[in-house]
């Protein structure tokens, strides 16, 4: 079936939402526990970890282009082993939509609708997730495109309204011991960075002239400056207070007074982040239906989306006990997997791939 | 196999026709069957519709020359049409044809003994005059509008564009009486393949009978479950003549003044024939009108969700204020917020329902009833009021009507959502409302995208007007993406056989 | 696709009557709520937390509503009504949530504490400790890091109960109090940085009842601060000794310059803007810290028999006023080292700029803080000496 295309600027937008949507509320927070003040610089050290994972995952593209992951692992180790091997990347895809999904649910459930079921506030965001990729990912590019606007207004309002309170001497001392914490300190960024590799996904999408690469290597740069964007901001105004804190941007945003008229912005805020993390959760949402429909080789993936979404939403809820459960696996095992997965084992393949095409070109050349 | 009756040549004998023709008028007083001879021995007979032919002309031009005429004259092939006084005579060789003639003003000529008939174009009956524009209108530009009859709609369009570029081919359509159908677009300009996709979109339709426009927009569009209107509809000559030069088609029907052009686009529908008279400050005016578009849309929503949900973001000094106002309100918000909009809405619509001589008492009512009177008795709250104006003032600044259908409607929805999980159910229906409008296409053309930044000057901007002019704007951009529309044509026609029988 | 739209509409109906008759968790009707105004937090004698709320009162204003809300309260407090459009409440627990709690009780609408403006600590309470109040107001998600902290001497209840001279609700003057830079400003995120931060100390406004109008002691004002470390009021400056702070926060608008000239004659001076530099240094194991106040004033009232419209005089004035303002800079800051609070946050300082000296001291600052050498510089300029030069 064909999933229709997707433009090199809609790609770029698409796969900056699905990496900076949680890792504006995921890193500063961790960030800040390991670095102190070196965290506004930190993210920079995920930036070899996001371009790693993209050019792997793009130069295995040239190698099978227009195929997804699952469909090119039975072509590089046989039928048999790379549909084995496409399980646990299964699954993995399946606990990362989860694992979104419940970020969102216990950042809403957090902060503003206490009471209200889990179930509920995951399930509607589901449902219209569900509703987009039914859609289409075209419409996920186009949506891209249209929520970027709001988004990049929201970091610059922020950052323009709270300059006042600003402390730039938060940022000092510098390097106090040296530039390890900071470097350790970008592990959770640098799993984040990773999920380039989903870019794999989407480039059978693009246009069979397209080039890719400078666009996409731009979104990495965007995720990056977002994320030192966000941890300034949150370094100028908590400085000690960071690490205590569950969610640093948005007690930023809840900082904002001008005027004792705008104030208290966090839930217009919240109404853009949502809007942002539903493309987020739709791609995610949009790869584990593709992916296991590729996987049994059905022709179009439409009639998996509800029964895939009823699992993720039951995994989403049961996945983890609580929120505090949740900050841990998201400081420590989380980035683990994602680097492993995303990461190594895509360098792995795009290694093997291209090791053994060399190798076949030789054994052709001389014969 | 019976023949097919479109088929079924004009039988030369007049003897043979003149009873088929008396049954096929018969009760039909204003069809006027009037047999006459020529050269003392041949018969004729001229049959034409009262009132839809130019009666004197018919005298003059028809029936006066034929008296001087001898038989063999009359019996040469072409002779009349050559000799005739009329400027449009033609030849027809199917009953069929002879009878649509009639039906549609042209007086049709049988003579005994030719197989053809002629139909004189003297078609001419009364008509509405060209008049002001009521349901779009300007300050500055031009102010006509389009008429009922097609021919003048097609007539006025071709006065303001003189090329020969300018095509205009028909179709007829309806299977218990016939509509005539006009495409009109600009050769070169127009993309081949959006001109064929819209013939034969048209010509896939089979109904009853077309009355309006409206009804051939619903079964020609991409997706009919769509609240969002997907062809532009316009009464306006100048709103054609923009289109058809960005390479669009119009469609014009019989019998309403109201022409679609195709394909549409949501930015299209929020341009104002105005804003190409004002230069560049016609973007303030775009930029105030996307503004409202969205307010109309979301203010009550984003009321309930704030006012029930999110106190805190309400500015201290106004929350005070509001929960002064609503302390004695009985209803929540989203139930205050319902019945006031769904009363506004009543009263738009019986505003627009009543007849001219009562319309000062509703609104004399109405601005009691949902303004004064319903504060003053404790059943709502001041701010609502406000909110319910200016959603209702911004409802009304959406320059087509179409437009602001969908947007009142949607209201509703996003409202219900809001003030069940406040800002979170705000976005979530928002977004599903995005979501539907990215993907909704129009002939194949996307409704709601900005792939290209040059396409900015033109819609959410209106910047110098060399740049605005883009007549490549629609090629190579149609995507095929027709499903829904072929889907709906199969189960149509599955329905029409069954009626049709 | 006739069916599909039947089963989409099915199901919309279906989850919006699920959802309505679920109920709408969150959701507060704003008749339902009581907006919180300003927070008390008191100790009384047994121990107990007690905490008053100021609220607002919509029911005072709509026909019908009445405002005699006096009685007595169940959960060992007293509710007492205010005049005109707030109330005053107040409950008592073994902590500060328990009181909230007993004081949520007493209610039939729901507390809101999203619009608390100021959250004011009694004496006693401030003595006591106030890292675990601070707690619950961090912890809480309703209550804001804006929030204005102050310490008011005597019980913060009483502040509450006040009648306003100006502003709407005294929550709310308190707060225009603060805004308006009579005194320094802390909000919560301010005193959760202090008591977190290196020197784990943080001084906050300090409230006084002063003679009101009328013989009524309804006039509040700002009048020094009180010092909290470690979460304990160790003591309070005056007015007076609170100048050199204000100097350090350039919050110095409403400062009294009247730079003495001669005997009983003064030049009056308004600062309109100031900048304070802070050059922390080791040398030889000695610990500096250099003060700089950068100054711009302008002259209010000349009375004195000094003709200012002499280079000489002026550059006179501006020279006894740079005395001035070193003498507050030093005075606050002796005070400060003799009491041992390091509310300036002469320890971050110390940290920014020299990471590997300080983190050896760290543990011991309180030993090192009072030894630091302190200085202050000032640099007065005046901007202009008023509309007429010679009256």
């Amino acid at each position: 079936m064909n999933r229709g295309t997707l433009s090199t600027v809609q790609l770029m937008v698409m796969m900056y939402f699905t990496i900076v949507t949680t890792a504006i509320l995921v890193v500063p927070a961790n960030t800040a526990a390991a670095a102190g003040t070196d965290m506004w610089f930190s993210p920079l050290w995920a930036l070899p970890s996001g371009l790693l994972s993209f050019y792997a995952a793009y130069r295995t593209h040239c190698y099978f282009p227009g195929l997804t992951p699952v469909q090119y692992f039975p072509k590089i180790m046989g039928k048999f082993m790379g549909k084995l091997v496409g399980i646990p990347y299964l699954l993995i895809l399946f606990f990362m939509c989860s694992l979104v999904a419940r970020e969102y649910s216990e950042f809403i459930t957090g902060p503003f609708l206490d009471q209200t079921p889990i179930l509920v506030v995951t399930g509607t965001v589901m449902a219209v997730c569900a509703y987009a990729i039914y859609k289409g990912p075209v419409v996920l590019g186009r949506m891209s495109l249209l929520f970027i606007f709001p988004f990049v207004g929201l970091l610059l309002l922020a950052v323009i309204l709270l300059y006042p309170v600003m402390e730039p001497r938060n940022a000092l001392p510098m390097l106090e011991f040296g530039i390890m914490p900071s470097i350790r300190a970008s592990y959770v960024a640098q799993g984040w960075l990773a999920e380039f590799a989903f870019v794999s996904n989407f480039l059978p999408m693009l246009p069979t002239n397209s080039k890719p690469l400078k666009p996409m290597v731009g979104s990495i740069l965007m995720v990056i400056i977002t994320l030192i964007v966000v941890n300034t901001l949150s370094l100028f105004l908590f400085s000690v207070l960071n690490k205590e804190l569950n969610f640093p941007f948005l007690v930023a945003l809840r900082f904002i007074s001008y005027a004792n008229f705008f104030e208290h912005l966090e839930a217009a805020g919240m109404v853009i982040w949502v809007s942002t993390l539903i493309v987020k959760l739709s791609v995610f949402y949009y790869i584990v239906v593709t992916n296991v429909s590729d996987w049994f080789g059905m022709k179009d993936y439409r009639p998996l989306i509800v029964p895939l979404g009823g699992i993720v939403l039951v995994t989403s809820i049961f996945m983890v006990p609580n929120q505090e459960t949740l900050a841990r696996v998201l400081a420590t095992a989380v980035p683990f997997l994602f680097l492993v997965f995303f990461l190594a084992v895509p360098t792995l393949v795009w290694w093997f791939v291209a090791l053994r095409s060399r190798l076949s070109s030789k054994k052709a050349a001389p014969s | 196999m019976e023949p097919n009756p479109q088929d079924i040549p004009i039988d030369p004998k007049l003897s043979v026709t003149l009873p088929k023709l008396k049954v096929l008028f018969a009760d039909s007083s204003d069809v006027v069957i009037h047999p006459f001879r020529v050269d003392r021995s041949l018969d004729g007979l001229l049959v034409y519709v009262e009132n839809l032919s130019d009666m004197e002309r018919l005298e003059r031009g028809v029936l006066q020359p034929l008296r001087g005429l001898t038989r063999e004259e009359v019996l040469t092939e072409g002779f009349l049409e050559a000799n005739l006084p009329i400027g449009k005579v033609q030849a027809v060789t199917k009953q069929k044809e002879a009878v649509m003639s009639i039906l549609s003003g042209n007086p049709v000529l049988f003579v005994d003994g030719l197989p053809y008939a002629l139909t004189l174009g003297l078609a001419s009956w009364n008509q509405r005059s060209i008049e002001q524009s009521s349901g779009e209108n300007v300050v500055r530009g031009s102010q006509e509008s389009f008429v009922e009859t097609l021919a003048t709609n097609l007539s006025i369009l071709r006065r303001r564009l003189r090329t020969p570029n300018l095509k205009t081919p028909t179709v007829t359509t309806g299977l218990l009486a016939e509509t005539s159908l006009a495409i009109a677009y600009l050769q070169h300009t127009a993309t081949p393949e959006l001109v064929d996709e819209v013939m034969r979109r048209l010509q896939a339709i089979r109904f009853d009978s077309l009355l309006e426009s409206g009804m051939v927009e619903e079964l020609i569009q991409d997706n009919p479950y769509s609240p969002f209107p997907q062809l532009l509809s316009t009464e306006r000559p100048d709103v054609v003549t923009a289109h058809l030069l960005e390479g669009r088609v119009a469609i014009f029907t019989e019998g309403t003044p109201f022409v679609l052009i195709a394909p549409g686009n949501f930015f299209s529908f929020m341009q104002s024939p105005e804003d190409y008279d004002n230069a560049w400050k016609g973007t303030v005016s775009r930029l105030i009108r996307y503004l409202f578009l969205i307010i109309a849309l979301l203010m009550p929503a984003a009321y309930v969700a704030i006012v029930t949900f999110h106190q805190e973001m309400i500015p201290t000094s106004l929350l005070l204020t509001i929960a002064n106002t609503r302390e004695q309100i009985p209803f929540p918000v989203l139930v205050e917020a319902l019945l006031m909009e769904i009363m506004f809405e009543a009263l738009r619509e019986a505003g627009l329902r009543l007849p001219k001589q009562v319309g000062s008492a509703v609104s004399i009512v109405g601005a009691l009833v949902i303004g004064q009177a319903a504060i003053s008795a404790g059943l709502v709250s001041p701010p609502m009021v406000m909110v319910v104006a200016i959603t209702g003032i911004a409802s009304f600044m959406v320059p087509h009507y179409a437009m602001s259908i969908p947007l009142r409607m949607l209201r509703f929805p996003i409202m219900i959502i809001s003030g069940i999980l406040g800002l979170v159910g705000f976005v979530l229906a928002f977004a599903v409302v995005i979501i539907h409008m990215l993907s909704l296409t129009s002939f194949g053309l996307p409704y709601f995208s900005l792939q290209r930044t040059a396409e900015l000057e033109d819609t959410l901007l209106r910047t110098r007007l060399n740049r605005v002019q883009n007549r490549t704007f629609l090629s190579g951009r149609l995507e095929k993406h027709q499903s829904m529309f072929e889907k709906n044509r199969s189960s149509n026609n599955a329905g029409k056989k069954e009626n049709g029988r | 696709m006739r069916k599909a739209i039947r089963r989409l509409l099915l199901s919309f109906l279906v989850i919006t009557m699920a959802l309505c008759t679920g109920g709408c968790w969150n959701r507060k009707e704003v008749n339902t709520i009581m907006i919180v105004l300003g927070v008390g937090i008191d100790r009384l004698s047994d121990n107990r937390v007690e905490v008053t709320v100021q609220l607002y009162n919509s029911t005072t204003s709509g026909p019908g509503g009445n405002s005699g809300n006096q009685g007595e309260g169940s959960g060992g407090g007293k509710i007492q009504s205010s005049t005109g459009q707030t109330m005053v409440i107040s409950a008592s627990g073994t902590t500060t949530y328990d009181a909230v709690n007993h004081l949520q009780r007493k209610l039939s609408r729901t507390l809101f504490w999203g619009h608390s403006k100021t959250i004011i600590f009694g004496e006693q309470a401030a003595k006591k400790g106030i890292k675990m109040d601070m707690d619950f107001f961090l912890r809480f998600s309703q209550t804001r890091e804006r929030t204005r902290v102050l310490v008011g001497k005597g019980t913060a209840r009483s502040y509450l109960e006040a009648r306003p001279l100006v502003e709407a609700t005294s929550a709310l003057g308190i707060m225009v109090l603060v805004e308006q830079q009579y005194g320094i400003d802390r909000n919560l995120k301010d005193l959760a940085e202090g008591l977190l931060g290196e020197s784990h100390a943080v001084a906050l406004p300090l409230l006084h009842f002063e003679g009101g109008v009328n013989g009524r002691e309804d006039i509040k004002s700002l009048q020094g601060c009180a010092l909290i470390h470690n979460g304990f009021m160790k003591s309070t400056l005056d007015t007076e000794k609170t100048r050199g702070m204000l100097w350090a926060e350039n919050h110095s608008r409403w400062i009294k310059m009247p730079v003495s000239v001669g005997e009983g004659e003064f030049v009056n001076l308004q600062p309109l803007r100031s900048t304070a530099g802070f050059e922390p240094s080791i040398e030889k194991g000695v610990w500096k810290l250099e003060v700089e106040i950068r100054a711009e004033l302008v002259v209010l009232q000349n009375a004195s028999a000094l003709t200012l419209d002499d280079p000489h005089v002026i550059k006179r004035v501006e020279r006894d006023a740079n005395k001035l303002i070193i003498r507050d800079v030093e005075k606050t800051m002796s005070d400060l080292q003799e009491l041992n609070v390091d509310a300036l946050q002469v320890a971050q300082m110390f940290h920014r700029k020299y990471p590997k000296e300080f983190n050896k001291v760290q543990k011991q600052w309180d030993k090192v803080f009072p030894t630091i050498k302190i200085t202050a510089k000032a640099e007065c300029r005046i901007a202009r000496t008023g509309m007429y030069t010679n009256t």
